[in-house]
């Protein structure tokens, strides 16, 4: 290593990119025209977003990115890949790069159960750092990525403050169509949101505080059950509502009399407008280009019996807990009563310890402590299962006599000593086996070798890890996460952290603390530990693709939990199928009963063999994911609660446990027919075109890429050799490595030194990614680039001795000028163009001579000894036309919106006219019958009856002819609005600035 | 006025043609209605275009209605958009052409309610030798049509550069260029006038498509076209043309906007598939279409092409997918067999399919055809 300037490090930046030391004028240039904003499709926009995150994105995910940036603009669209294509990486790529792009706040909605995980991802796979939204009045203030759960958004609290906070400039919106889909009902036969309604108000409020923040939903069903679910979702990301029209225009134009099909001959046009806000991906469209292919879940079900003691156990213990009026359960029946079958499920350990916590709470109570120190004894009980305590609301409850409260106590006592006295546990032994198993595949180089071991108690996880201590395992093997992760054994994984990772890190990329612990315990399983002990703490955000066997020794009655605990492992980046072990008791029906819901109704573990590899269940039709989230299955754990709390015996809870599975098999029947319809419907494109579109991206990418990082080298060692900061450059596997040293002249966050890739980041979690937006870019080079234009520039310009137009001229001295226009349009977007002018000539150079100039390389000059002729007014002038020209080129790309948008108003207005005539003939058609009742009526009465009709159908005649004659004339503001805003876009002329204006000489 | 560099360039609009209030009787009610309104909403795009770019000027050369009389629902339309605008460093320049010349009654005519009816800033070119200073930097020389058809050339009374004017002069006339068709007797233009003359940049109208008469003078003569088309062939018409000028005697920049909003598009399909192909086709509803269907077609095809007809024309109940159509079916035949009837027909039913195939080689063989076709539809509605 040596100082920046130093000749060989200079030397050898300057041999390895080709280029002698650059002079300001090129730094300017070079930095400006890496960081200007360009259009969504321009390659390089979009290697740049790539050289953000730590992935290596599929071609099907850039091309989500572009179309995702491209609607933006327009107020935005939904991600529709079919699930498990990695519509999160889509909007991380989206969201970072907005952000590097001037973008400040962005609100990210999201079901509570992934907020976790979005967090988690965005931060490894992005460095962006999110914020959890709550009610505190400054929770929403200033720049930054904001979290908030569905129901916080939608709440009155919630929305009433996000409604009050600055607008933010984007809104992502995860799982769409569970929040939007349903907002259909909330609308009155106008289109119009009923106020009454509590689903409207909902809605209402969400809608409100949004305003003209642009939107991205993401969705793998936007259609559930019936069309207007779509057309709901679609009003979020194209607010002027013209895409569809209002509901009832959008259901007599395509649903034929049936909303939940789409007329036929009504399918492509339906399809043509979707695709103009909905991007959709299959995954047989994307297979091909994955980069990693999927890889397979399978299940390993180790089945046992439990010895007759803890059969016995079992059985009395449930009938104890069955009964209605325990002492145990006053004042938190639900709490104790769900909590003890949890338990039990868990480990025998965690029953005890649940046993001895509701033994100390009926000693309390029996010895009529405070109420507090009862509370204390509840929430002990509660704490093991990390969950958070509340007082349940229920009727008063007479206080349980003493001597109830003895008897009850003793039982419990009694069930807690047998608990403890248990001589063995079949499902521990299982556990014992699967290590064994392990060790075996692990040297077949089937496996990894680590096992990721998920319960939902603290007293199991501690268990667990005593069980495998004493099959062998060294302590130091284990690496245990729960909700709190203080130990000592936590504190010095995290001391290790960041001794080899987070010291590396720049001061602008460190994490907090909160997440630095979590890092610091997958980097202590990934590097040290062959077994993590997880709680469901762990079952969101962390990213363990390097582990790929999972073991739930008990299993949540949340199905989505358990899909979250696999997808911990199977997820973008595995290499190997991921096997998922769980543990089933034969003699425990109820336990059988809901395994099989699980494993058969719900597919959620895959394929499912026994221990010896023998096929259990093999699944069919949707993916996991899917099914877990879908209608009418998310309530699996209301559902289960019900069960064991009204069941009075255990065969109560096994007839219960039959009709859910009745039931689930038919709710999933439902909603694979209406993923088939998405399916129809959605796709727009043919596999053919998107094939061709994939392999485009694909091949360009890595051209892209290699010019991006090109530029970035140059751009780096250039400032850092102009500011003097020494630095270490190594070229590796396809990236430049650069250690920078502290330096004074670095921007203020880096000032300390840093470490930096240029190039692939996928797998060096310690090193900064660069890219346009990182601050040794916006800050440092493009700064001191500036600064160092900032005065007027006089040169001379290095002829090569080829022949050619430049050559021609040597010795002439001229002007030239770097302007940058920025365009709003319908996309902003921003180029530099080049103007030079000679002495003595009337018009300026061609353009792409101008560009030549550019590139030659300067020298200073400290002077011309007689002022040059060429005026300001003939650069402004020379100026103006090149921006009128490059016009030209911009235009083209707004026509074809501008002519897009003009075609979708039309089709508004001609979508209502079509319903207005329909509606109008039959008016004319019922006035027609009604004339002919009223002639031949011979009672006055009825006569004047039928007057009277005629006379309200007249009225209505003439209102609908009135009505169409205004849109005929295109009469009406949203027509209007629609149009005006369309031609301020499509003509909207370019802001210019100058960037360099430089007096030259050909020598 | 000097020959210096324009601080701020002057720009104006060329546009022309826009035959306001034409008909087009041969696309039924509908596609009349429509193709006469979009006529309208081109006039829309061409202020909204100008006033975007920020120009001087807007200059119609002739032919801005399509009759020499239009009806007064015409022109007021045209009244009450150009009032929706409120233009105060901006003219509008009309000039009467070959299709609403400066005629008696004409709308152009000083007095006219039309005339009357305009804002301050539009400027209607209703005398020979029409002159308009166009802010401090240009002025405007411009010739109208006083008849439908003359052998004058117009750009002969345009006046000559003045020894001395260095500003910039820019020319607006009507008429048909050398070369272009009906040259001789339509207000016949010299390719030359604007060198000769010592013009900046001469304006024409009449041409509907887009052609630079002169490109590498630095003097262009332009015909920018029709902003919508008028009917099928004008291949390269539904522009308009911004022209931005630095100075006097340096070639403008010229940059075409493309302003229509319809496609004429004539198409002929051979067979089924042609029309298969045509129905997936994603500018349907922006196009106008003259479809001519010369190909055989079977029971079960008959059927199909008719459903495919619907989708494009539309129903009662279900809007079309082509913008505007116009539909030749008569070289579509209808070829029946009686292997279009499922084998498992009853017996009745193939007594009449028998005896219909029988009728259709006699007298009454059309009838007998649709009665086939009929059937054809009543027993697949069945199934």
């Amino acid at each position: 290593m040596g100082a920046g300037g130093v000749d060989k490090q200079c030397l050898e930046s300057n041999a390895v990119t080709g280029v002698t030391r650059l002079h300001p004028i090129q730094r300017r240039y070079l930095t400006e025209e890496l960081v200007r904003l360009r259009r969504a499709d321009e390659r390089q926009r979009f290697a740049a977003s790539q050289r953000r995150g730590r992935i290596d994105p599929n071609p099907h995910q850039i091309d989500a990115v572009i179309f995702a940036l491209r609607r933006i603009p327009e107020g935005g669209c939904i991600l529709a890949d079919e699930v498990g294509l990695g519509k999160t990486i889509e909007a991380g790529l989206v969201l970072a790069q907005l952000l590097a792009e001037g973008t400040q706040r962005v609100l990210l909605i999201l079901p509570k159960t992934l907020m976790g995980q979005w967090r988690d991802e965005l931060y490894t796979l992005f460095g962006l750092e999110t914020r959890e939204g709550d009610l505190s009045p400054e929770a929403f203030m200033g720049p930054g990525i904001f979290l908030v759960g569905r129901e916080f958004a939608g709440g009155v609290r919630g929305a009433s403050l996000l409604k009050t906070s600055e607008p933010f400039d984007l809104c992502v919106i995860d799982e769409a169509h569970e929040l939007f889909a349903g907002i259909y009902k909330r609308v009155d036969g106008h289109g119009d949101y009923k106020e009454g309604s509590k689903y409207a108000q909902t809605a209402q409020r969400v809608r409100d505080f949004l305003g003209p923040t642009p939107v991205l939903l993401l969705t793998a069903t936007p259609i559930q059950n019936s069309l207007p679910e779509l057309w709901s979702l679609v009003q979020y990301v194209e607010q002027s509502g013209t895409l569809l029209g209002k509901l009832p225009t959008f259901k007599a134009v395509f649903c034929g009399g049936d909303p939940r099909t789409v007329d036929p001959p009504q399918a492509m046009e339906l399809r043509r407008r979707i695709a103009t806000v909905c991007k959709r991906t299959l995954r047989r469209q994307a297979q091909e280009f994955l980069k990693k292919p999927f890889v397979e879940r399978r299940a390993q079900l180790f089945e046992y019996t439990m010895s007759p003691d803890e059969k016995a156990l079992y059985n009395d213990v449930t009938a104890y807990l069955l009964e209605r009026d325990l002492c145990a359960y006053h004042g938190h029946r639900k709490l104790i009563l769900i909590g003890f079958h949890k338990r039990m499920a868990s480990s025998y350990r965690a029953l005890a310890k649940s046993l001895h916590n509701v033994a100390e709470r009926l000693r309390r109570m029996l010895e009529q402590a405070p109420p507090e120190a009862i509370k204390q004894a509840t929430l002990a009980f509660a704490l093991d299962l990390e969950e958070e305590f509340e007082d349940e609301q229920g009727e008063e409850e007479t206080p349980p006599t003493a001597e109830k409260i003895r008897a009850e106590l003793k039982r419990v006592e009694d069930f807690a000593r047998r608990a403890e006295s248990l001589k063995s546990d079949n499902k521990a032994k299982c556990l014992e086996k699967v290590l064994k198993l392990q060790d075996e595949r692990q040297a077949r180089g089937e496996s990894s070798g680590k096992i990721l071991i998920f319960t939902e108690s603290l007293t199991t996880q501690d268990y667990i890890r005593e069980v495998l201590v004493n099959a062998g395992l060294d302590p130091g093997e284990i690496t245990l996460f729960r909700g709190q992760n203080t130990s000592k054994e936590a504190r010095a994984a995290l001391k290790r952290w960041e001794d080899e990772v987070g010291r590396k890190l720049a001061p602008n990329n460190r994490p907090s603390p909160d997440i630095a612990v979590r890092l610091a315990l997958v980097y202590e399983f990934k590097t040290r530990a062959r077994v993590m002990i997880s709680t469901e703490a762990g079952a969101k955000g962390l990213n363990l693709q390097f582990c790929d066997t999972l073991v739930n020794y008990d299993l949540p009655w949340n199905p989505q939990r358990i899909e979250q605990r696999i997808g911990r492992c199977h997820r973008y980046g595995q290499e190997r199928d991921v096997t998922v072990i769980n543990f089933l008791a034969t003699d425990n029906e109820a336990q059988r009963l809901t395994f099989e819901i699980l494993s058969r109704k719900l597919d959620l573990f895959g394929k499912v063999l026994d221990a010896s590899d023998v096929i259990l269940h093999q699944p069919s039709g949707a993916p996991a994911e899917s099914l877990v989230s879908a209608p009418g299955i998310i309530d699996f754990e209301s559902r289960m609660r019900r069960i064991y709390q009204q069941s009075r015996t255990q065969e109560d809870i096994e007839v219960e446990l039959r009709n859910m599975r009745e039931e689930i098999g038919e709710a999933r029947e439902r909603f694979e027919s209406s993923l088939a319809n998405t399916a129809d419907l959605i796709q727009d494109e043919f596999d053919e075109d998107v094939r061709r579109t994939f392999q485009q991206i694909q091949d360009e990418l890595p051209k892209s890429l290699a010019a991006l990082d090109l530029e970035l080298d140059r751009i780096l060692v250039g400032y850092l050799d102009a500011i003097g900061a020494p630095y270490e450059r190594r070229s590796d596997k396809g990236r430049v490595q650069f250690v920078i040293d502290p330096c004074p002249r670095l921007p203020a966050v880096l000032v300390g030194g840093t470490e930096i890739v240029i190039g692939h980041a996928r797998d060096l979690e310690d090193v900064d990614p660069l890219h346009p937006g990182h601050p040794l870019i916006l800050l440092g080079a493009l700064e001191e680039a500036r600064a160092s234009t900032a005065q007027p520039l006089s040169v001379k310009l290095k002829v090569p001795d080829a022949d050619g137009p430049p050559s021609s001229r040597r010795g002439a001295r001229g002007r030239y000028v770097v302007t940058k226009t920025h365009c709003q349009g319908f996309e902003p977007q921003e180029r530099l163009l080049v103007t030079a002018l000679l002495e003595g000539d009337d018009s300026p150079l061609p353009d792409e001579l101008a560009r030549v100039c550019l590139e030659l390389q300067p020298e200073d000059h400290p002077g011309f000894d007689r002022p040059l002729s060429i005026p300001d007014e003939d650069v402004q002038a020379a100026v103006s036309e090149a921006v009128f020209r490059d016009q030209t080129e911009i235009s083209k790309g707004n026509q074809d919106r501008f002519e897009r948008v003009m075609d979708q108003l039309e089709r508004y207005v001609e979508d209502q006219l079509f319903v207005l005539r329909r509606d109008l003939e039959a008016a004319e058609v019922r006035l027609g019958e009604k004339q002919t009742k009223q002639s031949s009526a011979l009672a006055s009465a009825r006569r004047k009856r039928a007057g009277q009709e005629m006379n309200r159908i007249h009225a209505r005649v003439e209102k609908l002819l009135t009505r169409i004659d205004q849109l005929e004339q295109r009469e009406d503001d949203v027509y209007q609005r629609g149009r005006e805003s369309a031609h301020q876009k499509r003509y909207a002329q370019p802001e210019t600035t100058i960037l360099l204006d430089v007096e030259f000489e050909l020598k | 006025m000097s020959t210096e560099i324009l601080a701020t360039p002057f720009k104006l609009l060329h546009t022309s043609d826009w035959h306001l209030g034409r008909g087009f009787p041969g696309f039924g009610n509908r596609g009349d209605t429509r193709l006469a309104h979009a006529r309208f909403q081109a006039v829309d795009r061409i202020l909204g275009a100008a006033e975007a770019h920020g120009v001087n000027a807007v200059l119609c050369a002739g032919d801005v209605f399509h009759e020499a009389t239009p009806s007064e629902e015409v022109w007021r339309k045209l009244v009450d958009q150009l009032r929706k605008r409120q233009w105060s460093n901006r003219v509008l320049v009309l000039l009467p052409g070959m299709h609403d010349p400066l005629v008696q009654g004409s709308p152009y005519s000083r007095g006219h309610p039309f005339r009357r009816a305009l804002p301050s800033w539009v400027h209607v070119v209703d005398r020979e030798r029409f002159e308009l200073q166009l802010g401090d930097r240009a002025t405007l020389h411009a010739v109208p049509c006083q008849a439908q058809a003359s052998e004058q050339d117009p750009t002969e009374l345009l006046p000559d550069r003045e020894e001395g004017d260095q500003g910039l002069r820019i020319g607006l006339v009507h008429g048909r260029a050398e070369g272009l068709a009906g040259y001789e007797t339509n207000f016949p233009v010299s390719r030359e006038a604007a060198d000769r003359l010592g013009f900046d940049y001469i304006a024409l109208g009449d041409a509907h498509d887009r052609v630079v008469l002169n490109p590498d003078s630095p003097a262009p003569m332009v015909y920018s076209g029709t902003p919508e088309l008028t009917s099928f062939g004008e291949q390269s018409a539904g522009t308009v043309s911004v022209v931005m000028f630095v100075r006097a005697g340096r070639k403008p920049q010229i940059q075409e906007e493309r302003v229509s909003r319809w496609i004429w598009r004539e198409e002929e399909c051979l067979s089924l598939e042609d029309l298969r192909r045509l129905c997936r086709d994603p500018n349907l509803a922006k196009s106008v279409i003259t479809l001519r269907l010369a190909f055989g077609a079977s029971l079960v095809d008959y059927v199909e092409v008719e459903s495919l007809l619907e989708m494009l024309e539309g129903t009662k109940t279900r809007p079309g997918k082509a913008g505007v159509i116009k539909l030749d079916s008569t070289g579509l035949t209808l070829t029946t067999s009686a292997g279009d009837f499922a084998a498992d027909l009853p017996e009745v039913l193939q007594g009449v399919v028998q005896r219909l195939k029988v009728a259709e080689g006699a007298t009454q063989g059309k009838v007998a055809t649709r009665a086939l076709l009929h059937l054809f539809r009543i027993l697949r509605q069945g199934t």
